[in-house]
């Protein structure tokens, strides 16, 4: 899908268009209900969670500047912790550590190898230069949405030893990505 | 390999990201957004992760969401209660605008005027406009004098803040947002339209206002929030 479609729907959203939102839908929902899906693992609280994201879409889509993130970026986020903020309220459980392949495998992350290149340095070389338990418990944190508790007994360690590990992540994978 | 060991050099890089990865309790999630909105350097490094994060989007398949979904979603918004302009239709203060607006044309047009005729090929139906929105108490009317391609534009209620301006914008099909300019103080303006935009004036266009530096968006497209819209209906 085209970036500017989107940025230009969602400008329309942020003028009241509800055609523009029912085409912004078109285009984003499977994304969106995607995000939520692998979140929270199971069909109906991801179709609340979209629900509620696309109700904070409509009326924040007029708010949305573009900047250094993408417009579909914006929209995966608010649905993203959407359904994060579901998963915490509903404490179920997170899925095994055993499902993320990437920690026993020696190669990048299947979603770094995915990912496209270019002359900037990108998330997923920052992430290979970290020790592969710090990459795993990043990604982790983003795409299954984890907390640090989730962190912490799916990786064996205390739960203050997770969190200083994840910060000194962030700080080393900020150092690598630049400002 | 990146060495860990070393003492934190940014903590505001790591909260920063933290905040982004949503890691951070609720009350602590509060206080980044907050310090977010006020603190621009910090504002910065959140945008950064964002930014550099939302390439592990790629790791989020799309599935396709359940066909109710949608309509559920429509309702919620859009459906559950009448629509601002239904409201609208219903409040004494619209009744008023909209005579407002016509004795503004009565004025315009002079009181020795003939009845104008429109011509050929344009709506002969009153097309009208209410503005509103949940979220400010901006409100306005506005009605086509379709034969002279104007819009009479009366503000009911609200106005800009201090140092501020409103700017009116119109959207037609699959256009861009367009500026009509910026609105008055006072409380009634004619706003002109070209022919193109008086012809497709119908149901197909939305006319919104927006919060801008005085004097209007510097930019072209609208910078600042949206305090009141509404789509065009037949009177």
């Amino acid at each position: 899908m085209a970036e500017d479609d989107i940025e230009g729907l969602l400008a329309r959203c942020g003028l009241g268009d509800r055609a523009a939102f029912a085409r912004l839908y078109g285009l984003t929902g499977g994304k969106l209900y995607g995000v939520s899906l692998r979140i929270l693992g199971n069909r109906s609280d991801a179709e609340e969670a979209v629900q509620e994201a696309y109700v904070k879409i409509w009326h924040g889509a007029g708010r949305f500047q573009a900047g250094r993130g993408s417009a579909t970026g914006w929209l995966v986020s608010i649905a993203r912790n959407q359904a994060i903020d579901l998963l915490r309220a509903r404490k179920a459980p997170a899925r095994d550590i055993a499902d993320m392949v990437d920690l026993a495998d020696p190669g990048p992350t299947p979603e770094a190898s995915a990912l496209g290149s270019d002359d900037r340095r990108r998330i997923a070389d920052c992430l290979g230069a970290l020790p592969r338990d710090r990459a795993a418990a990043v990604t982790a944190a983003y795409v299954e949405g984890w907390s640090y508790d989730d962190l912490a007994r799916r990786f064996d360690v205390p739960l203050n030893t997770m969190r200083t590990w994840l910060r000194r992540a962030l700080i080393s994978l900020r150092e690598c990505l630049g400002p | 390999m990146i060495d860990d060991q070393d003492p934190p050099r940014d903590p505001d890089a790591a909260l920063a990201g933290e905040y982004v990865l949503r890691l951070l309790g609720p009350e602590e999630t509060a206080a980044c957004a907050a310090r977010e909105a006020r603190d621009p350097r910090f504002a910065a490094l959140v945008a950064a992760w964002r930014a550099d994060l939302e390439e592990l989007n790629g790791a989020y398949a799309e599935d396709p969401p359940p066909a109710a979904l949608e309509r559920r979603i429509t309702e919620r918004l859009f459906g559950d209660r009448p629509s601002a302009l239904a409201r609208l239709w219903q409040s004494a203060w619209l009744w008023r605008a909209v005579a407002a607006a016509a004795v503004v044309a009565a004025l315009w047009l002079g009181p020795l005027a003939p009845t104008p005729v429109a011509p050929p090929g344009l709506p002969q139906a009153r097309l009208v406009s209410a503005l509103a929105s949940v979220d400010s108490d901006v409100a306005l009317v506005a009605v086509l004098e379709p034969e002279a391609a104007v819009l009479n534009v009366s503000r009911t209620s609200g106005a800009a803040a201090a140092g501020r301006s409103l700017e009116l914008w119109i959207v037609q099909g699959a256009a861009q947002p367009v500026s009509l300019g910026v609105l008055p103080e006072g409380r009634l303006a004619r706003v002109p339209l070209t022919r193109e935009q008086a012809a497709a004036f119908g149901p197909d266009t939305t006319l919104a206002v927006s919060d801008e530096p005085a004097g209007g968006s510097p930019t072209g497209v609208a910078t600042g929030p949206v305090v009141a819209a509404g789509p065009v209906s037949e009177l």
